[in-house]
């Protein structure tokens, strides 16, 4: 039997080698496979993926499910729909493509685990095990009488006196050069074997082909879960079986304690639990004649440094005709971050409306260039988020808790390259009779549910409904109108809402995303006029969800943002 | 079975890399290519390297047959990516069709202005690497020209100002273009900008994509007619949407 060397030259690279189809087991098992695999090996681990495609699915669905695994650290995903060479026995031609995935990887050897796999010890140093040996296997602890029966009736019956027969579990094993060939002969050669397990047939068949080829692992390396005394002291991995696998997210191992614990949830959730609120914020604001709103911002702003949370600012002013330099040349006395005050003379063409051109690209240019500023320097912390912040926003102190709660609820919440909030409009309650409800934060304002950025608004299927707002629960949109909104409604009951583009005057975006500067505004007109354009938040979160893959969401649960 | 036929190497912790990789996959897929992503800066396996940057897989490059996806020459680099095969620039190829109209540049409505007849400086144009089998390093490259020219503008990602002893170190520094008589460069992709701008241009590398509408001496002036030129170039880069459609892979695969 051979035994692990502990000391020696510093191993190789471990390669670990596993397949999976492209179905809900990519956010289901494969991230606790990953998790584990990272925290139970020592030394330089590489996780290779054979995901068998489904060539139903959608090119955009792959494309993004690729970006997903890269981002879990998978060092090389070979990416193929299941090509059967076996008709009719997809179980088995699974069995085969273990067998050829050195070439697959461009490796010389690797250990090839099932996705199903617990790796609960170190794995790393296998690779030094019987350098000879083409493959390393372990005994499967199952009685198998189909796989034996067929072993025994084609000649590869263990001769008496070797002991009890050893099956070897085609779930785990060490390869040092593939074996699909000797696999496909085996298959050609016996095709008459057993419909329960075929695979572990031709796997017997090939490892009692090889002679002293295949050297047997040590049965700690791999047993099975219902092997619980082996499971819970000393497996450095454990498979599992048949129903077993519906106990195997709720599992959690406690070495030292020699117990295994079944938790009420999964113990290593599809993705990391969110936060509760940015690590760091960067602040990014644009302010022209807001002395009398700056104090508000900046009250929310002292609140969260009180909180101890570490804030960069970065904030543009032009061209104000009140105290607004002066407040925010103040507020920067000692803080992070830089003030542009620029008397840039932009000419507004008032009466024109406020889609112009003329006012749309000095504010996206402006936009672009504060970012870049904040952009420039290093952030606070490797998990920083930007507050894209607009001037005569309201909103509570505690808003970074309630975006990143809501967040924390979406299933994919790190596939979220945008928060925006459901920012309704305030008024006077004498201007919407009726439908007027007190605003919670402004005494003596009024509030009717309506989505105050309908210019920037695009819904998923991209569609402006403009100057309506998109959701059904707005009262204003909907009180007196005299025919039907032509465009489908948001419904209220969708708490998080996918949206081509938003702003709401109050964003958050992860900052790792705004250093790519393509990821800036701007607009495009239309008509010689130039009386249409895009707003230039529409270009920002397109730029922002074509190039990250991330989306862009409006919080519609986060309702306590406010703009005059 | 059918054998993976193109291999996206990619650096995750590179944003725009990772962020592009999808794109990628998504448009190989689309066109029913076997692919592999991978973050392994060695060939891998025989499929075709599709390397994202020019910056992490030096190695694969120098090995064999290779795809590169970089900045494109002309257009927003959020929106484009050229696309060239087994080299840098003009000295890889593009899979230009042999036979080619208009419409390709002209679906695109990139500004054109005409040649500028005046100026008076004469500007050098960094860069932050040779890309030339003629020129073992920039500064040499630039000690070849500085005194013909009467600018210097920076690389943008110019790791701060030249030292002392560099060639450019005792030329003004400029960022802009104006009273431009000569733009002079290697091989950068400044000079397609600048072509297309109607500033006349030198470049002194036969990789340049600008090669054929540019002079190859700091003091020549050329003005060709660009129509042909802007033609060739249309098919030398792609759109995010056309790569994750898979267009471009057909010419390539």
């Amino acid at each position: 039997m051979a035994t692990l060397p502990l000391t020696g030259p510093a191993a190789a690279p471990l390669d670990i080698l596993t397949i999976c189809k492209a179905d809900h087991w990519v956010d289901d098992v494969l991230p606790r496979f990953a998790t584990l695999v990272d925290a139970a090996c020592s030394g330089t681990v590489r996780r290779h993926l054979r995901l068998v495609t489904d060539p139903a699915a959608p090119p955009e669905t792959e494309g993004r499910m690729v970006g997903t695994l890269l981002e879990r650290g998978w060092h090389t995903v070979v990416c193929r729909p299941f090509d059967d060479p076996l008709p009719g026995r997809r179980l088995l031609a699974f069995d085969a493509l273990r067998a050829g995935l050195l070439g697959e990887f461009g490796l010389r050897e690797g250990l090839y685990l099932d996705p199903d796999t617990d790796v609960v010890a170190d794995l790393q140093g296998i690779q030094r095990i019987a350098p000879e040996a083409d493959l390393l296997w372990v005994a499967n602890p199952l009685v198998l009488a189909p796989v034996h029966a067929d072993l025994e009736r084609h000649g590869f019956g263990l001769p008496a006196g070797t002991g009890g027969p050893v099956l070897m579990e085609p779930g785990f094993f060490y390869l040092r050069r593939d074996l699909d060939r000797e696999f496909a002969a085996a298959c050609a050669r016996f095709p008459e074997v057993n419909d329960f397990v075929p695979g572990s047939t031709y796997w017997n068949i090939v490892m009692r082909s090889l002679g002293a080829k295949a050297v047997r692992l040590p049965d700690e390396f791999n047993r099975t879960f219902w092997d619980i005394p082996a499971a819970v002291t000393g497996a450095r991995s454990v498979h599992f079986t048949g129903q077993w696998k519906h106990l195997q997210p709720f599992l959690e191992y406690d070495r030292p304690g020699r117990s295994i614990a079944i938790r009420p949830e999964p113990v290593i959730r599809r993705r990391p639990p969110a936060a509760r609120r940015p690590a760091a914020l960067a602040v990014v604001a644009l302010f022209r004649d807001n002395a009398s709103y700056l104090p508000h911002a900046f009250s929310r702003f002292e609140a969260w440094e009180r909180a101890g949370l570490p804030i960069r600012y970065f904030f543009l002013e032009n061209d104000s005709t009140d105290d607004t330099a002066g407040l925010l040349a103040s507020f920067m006395q000692g803080r992070r971050g830089r003030l542009e005050s620029r008397r840039l003379a932009i000419r507004y063409r008032h009466g024109t409306g406020s889609e112009h051109h003329d006012r749309i690209m000095p504010l996206a240019r402006m936009r672009s260039f504060i970012v870049g500023e904040a952009m420039a320097g290093a952030p606070a912390a490797d998990d920083e988020w930007t507050l894209l912040l607009d001037s005569d926003i309201f909103f509570p102190d505690d808003i970074l808790e309630r975006m990143f709660a809501a967040r924390a609820r979406d299933p994919r919440p790190e596939s979220i390259g945008m928060l925006t909030c459901y920012t309704q409009q305030l008024f006077d309650a004498a201007r919407i009779p009726g439908i007027a409800a007190p605003c919670p934060l402004l005494p003596g304002r009024a509030i009717a549910d309506h989505y105050v950025d309908t210019f920037a608004f695009q819904d998923a299927d991209h569609r402006h409904h403009h100057p309506s707002c998109a959701f059904a629960r707005c009262r204003r949109c909907r009180a007196g109108a005299t025919a039907p909104h032509p465009l489908p409604l948001i419904p209220a009951d969708r708490p998080i809402v996918d949206v081509a583009a938003a702003f709401g005057g109050l964003a958050l975006v992860p900052t790792a995303l705004l250093r790519d500067p393509r990821i800036r505004w701007t607009t495009y007109g239309c008509g010689h006029d130039q009386t249409q354009v895009l707003a230039e938040h529409v270009v920002f979160c397109d730029r922002l969800r074509t190039i990250t893959g991330t989306r862009v969401v409006v919080l519609q649960d986060v309702d306590c943002v406010y703009r005059n | 079975m059918a054998a993976t036929r193109a291999v996206i190497h990619v650096e995750p912790r590179i944003a725009w890399q990772a962020a592009f990789a999808p794109l990628v996959a998504a448009g190989l897929r689309a066109i029913g290519v076997p692919y592999a992503v991978t973050r392994s800066r060695e060939r891998l396996g025989s499929g075709l390297p599709i390397l994202l940057g020019t910056s992490c897989f030096r190695a694969i490059e120098a090995e064999g047959p290779f795809l590169l996806l970089d900045r494109c020459s002309f257009g927003d680099p959020g929106a484009w990516v050229s696309i060239v095969l087994d080299g840098h620039g003009r000295r890889g190829d593009h899979r230009v069709p042999e036979t080619r109209d208009g419409s390709r540049w002209e679906r695109y409505g990139v500004d054109v202005l005409p040649w500028r007849t005046a100026g008076t400086r004469t500007i050098l144009c960094g860069q932050t690497e040779t890309y030339s089998p003629h020129h073992d390093t920039v500064a040499a490259w630039y000690g070849t020209v500085a005194g013909d020219c009467s600018h210097f503008r920076p690389h943008p990602a110019a790791p701060g100002p030249p030292p002392a002893a560099c060639p450019t170190a005792r030329l003004p520094r400029t960022e802009s273009w104006d009273d431009c008589r000569l733009a002079v460069t290697l091989n950068s992709s400044v000079a397609v900008a600048t072509v297309l701008a109607g500033i006349p241009t030198a470049t002194l590398d036969e990789g340049a994509m600008a090669w054929e509408v540019t002079s190859h001496t700091p003091d020549t002036i050329a003005t060709p007619d660009r129509t042909e030129w802007l033609h060739w170039l249309a098919w030398t880069q792609w759109t995010h949407d056309e790569i994750r459609e898979g267009l471009p892979w057909r010419r390539f695969l």
